[in-house]
């Protein structure tokens, strides 16, 4: 496989659907020997409040931008060819539950790790994307987060 | 009037449907920091005085981009006002 013309594959879905962390599809490039995958779940506990659920809100439209964004420019950083999917649920999502699923395919395992904590990193700080946490007293609470203040019309 | 989409925790000063109704016409052009700013007032005026430091981190941004403040934006239904974000 001359990997130097890949053309990334990049997926991404938000919605409610319960996430699905499947391996790579058989009709997947097989020059990638490196999957490396980031699955973030609903904590029981946050900061000594136990938590119920989580209640994720997103912008769609500028959400998926964003993903698109950061997966391409994860890949160009790490000099790698490569393929990335990317869920992120939307609604309510219970204790234990995946709320975001990142799976990262390269040919090599040292860009797998770091394409794919880029990926992650990046997604918190950038995606238009909230959670607030319902406690099993009833109370619930919008975390606070990282300003989109310092992006530009680009980002 | 226009009405503005609200997301995160500036839902709870929006409507049912995530909206928060401002006094600008439609079509009207504004800088994002100048809709700022009437988000502001109107947040000092029905009392949401504890939700204004949202505001001043928030964003406006429509379905293709973040509006930096000083950018120009005609003023229309559905534009977006995104504050500090969490996912994941």
């Amino acid at each position: 496989m001359k990997v130097e013309s890949h053309t990334p594959r990049i997926e991404i879905h938000l919605g409610p659907e319960p996430i699905v962390e499947s391996a790579p599809s058989c009709d997947q490039e097989t020059g990638f020997g490196a999957s490396c995958e980031f699955s973030g779940r609903v904590r029981a506990v946050n900061f000594g409040r136990a938590v119920e659920s989580v209640h994720y809100d997103a912008f769609i439209p500028l959400a998926r931008k964003a993903l698109q964004k950061i997966a391409e420019e994860a890949l160009k950083e790490a000099g790698s060819p490569g393929s990335i999917r990317i869920q992120h649920r939307t609604g309510a999502v219970g204790v234990g539950e995946s709320s975001v699923w990142i799976q990262v395919l390269t040919p090599h395992r040292d860009e797998a790790f770091r394409v794919c904590r880029t990926v992650i990193e990046r997604l918190k700080h950038e995606a238009p994307i909230w959670k607030k946490e319902v406690y099993t007293d009833g109370e619930t609470e919008w975390l606070k987060g990282h300003s989109l203040c310092a992006a530009g019309r680009n980002s | 009037m226009i009405k503005v989409r609200f997301f995160g925790a500036l839902r709870r000063c929006a409507d049912s449907d995530g909206f928060f109704e401002l006094p600008v016409d439609p079509g009207t052009i504004l800088s994002a920091g100048d809709l700022k700013r009437i988000l502001t007032s109107e947040f000092e005026k029905r009392g949401f005085q504890m939700d204004l430091v949202l505001i001043s981190d928030s964003v406006i941004a429509d379905d293709e981009s973040i509006l930096q403040d000083h950018e120009p934006v005609q003023v229309r239904e559905g534009l977006a006002v995104l504050p500090p974000v969490c996912g994941g």
